[in-house]
């Protein structure tokens, strides 16, 4: 019987140790709360987004769910215009403001007017920087 | 009562009283076996539960959190995609 017992035990524990594995750092990020708390905004941080077969990086996605809150969201990031896509490096405290790269982290903005969507996607290194440019260039 | 119902109820009961012959001479042989069959059953249970995560190695694992509910990780993995393919 006792055996038994270990059986189970082992096995409910090799299952919660597979699941628990899952539990990530998305919805812990700085961007991510700073929106989520704002309404009429639908907000998802994904992690490890894959650029390639070893770089990931962090995604912030911003969904206004009107034309009113993408004006709104819009202005926050001093977005221009009204058509396609636009994006920029944008200080990592404050993606409004546009920079440059330096090796330094940095967030990839990158707003689309049809989809009422931003994205904010996280480069922390040179690997990063590079995968990034490298998955637009391979995909257009 | 036909001939064929009968001969069906009298191998049912056969059986069952053959099972409560050996329940009574041999019970903890009826109770290993019961075991057996519930360690099984959870086993495959459990089993069943994680093959999900094992189905697909290759299959990259994301951690999404959303502040709304409704939303597919999925959609948001195509949007962050398509967003940069878009610009």
């Amino acid at each position: 019987m006792k055996k038994h017992i270990f059986i189970i035990l082992a096995l409910q524990l090799m299952l919660l140790v597979g699941c628990s594995s899952n539990d990530g750092k998305a919805g812990k990020g700085t961007l991510y709360k700073q929106y989520a708390s704002q309404p009429a905004l639908t907000v998802a941080e994904l992690s490890n987004f894959k650029l390639n077969d070893s770089i990931t990086v962090n995604v912030v996605m911003v969904q206004a769910d009107s034309d009113e809150s993408w004006q709104k969201l819009k202005d926050s990031l001093d977005i221009r215009g009204t058509e396609g896509s636009v994006s920029w490096l944008g200080n990592i405290d404050n993606p409004a403001i546009r920079t440059t790269w330096n090796g330094k982290p940095v967030t990839r903005v990158v707003a689309s007017h049809p989809r009422h969507t931003v994205g904010f996607y996280r480069i922390d290194n040179d690997e990063q920087y590079d995968a990034l440019i490298d998955y637009q260039l391979n995909n257009i | 009562m036909d001939e064929k119902r009968f001969e069906e109820l009298w191998e049912r009961a056969e059986a069952e009283s053959y099972a409560t012959k050996l329940s009574k001479e041999y019970p903890a042989w009826r109770t290993r076996r019961q075991r057996t069959m519930a360690t099984a059953a959870i086993v495959l249970v459990m089993a069943g539960a994680a093959l999900p995560m094992l189905s697909n190695p290759t299959q990259p694992t994301y951690d999404i959190a959303c502040n709304r509910s409704g939303f597919a990780d999925q959609y948001w993995v195509d949007v962050a995609d398509q967003l940069l393919k878009e610009v």
